[in-house]
């Protein structure tokens, strides 16, 4: 899949989440442009949402948490409060803290992947969605 | 590099537990090119090899030693919340 066409369904996934948020929080907002710190904002909470949209976790069974791209990335940099990772039939909620422990907790080593596209290689956890729904903490 | 390689090179890093001796292991163990993954890496290790610490004070210590500017940024944030959530599962 191209980066474009992750980037357009991402921007659904994040559309659909933003929807839920504002019938309770109506200022939810997305961040403009490639935000690397977060993807939605909440100014009632002060709080902030990374979203990551892993429909491909269904086939796999895994969900991916990058932190190294050719520089400290995604989770290395995220700022944001929380993680929701949709994974296309179910949206789970997490903190940083929550997905750290998984990562401790459960003895997760990194891996390296090279996405289609990609000039550098991704540093990654690939955390069983079965694992890493024990780590909801949100 | 090879992910187990990487593994390797970290885990042993991280037995330095004082963060500075750490970094001086990967740089003397790892080429240039490789010491910001490596950084970003520890993270994951070194919580771990802290929570072993004996002591409170041996504990403190090796994350007073962990700079506020430590690259990337949440670097020490991350290993002090590892180390209470490992401290905290422990089988006493």
């Amino acid at each position: 899949m191209s980066f474009k066409s992750d980037l357009e369904i991402g921007a659904q996934a994040e559309d659909k989440l933003l929807h839920k948020l504002r019938t309770v929080f109506p200022r939810s907002s997305r961040a403009e442009g490639l935000h690397p710190d977060f993807d939605i904002e909440i100014p009632e909470l002060k709080k902030t949402i990374e979203l990551k949209f892993d429909p491909r976790s269904q086939d796999t069974g895994n969900i991916v948490i990058e932190y190294f791209h050719n520089k400290p990335s995604a989770f290395s940099v995220s700022k944001a409060d929380y993680w929701v990772i949709d994974t296309g039939v179910e949206v789970l909620w997490f903190t940083r803290e929550g997905i750290l422990d998984c990562i401790l907790n459960e003895g997760m080593h990194p891996i390296k992947i090279h996405g289609a596209g990609d000039r550098y290689s991704k540093w990654v956890f690939l955390i069983p969605l079965q694992i890493l729904r024990n780590y909801v903490n949100v | 590099m090879k992910p187990d390689r990487l593994r390797t090179l970290v885990k042993n890093a991280a037995e330095k537990i004082y963060y500075p001796q750490c970094l001086k292991h990967i740089e003397e163990t790892m080429d240039k090119d490789f010491h910001a993954l490596a950084r970003a890496t520890l993270i994951y290790y070194l919580p771990t090899k802290i929570a072993e610490l004996p002591s409170k004070q041996e504990r403190r210590d090796a994350i007073n030693a962990i700079p506020e500017t430590a690259d990337p940024i949440h670097t020490k944030q991350f290993i002090v919340a590892g180390v209470k959530s490992i401290w905290s599962k422990r089988v006493v």
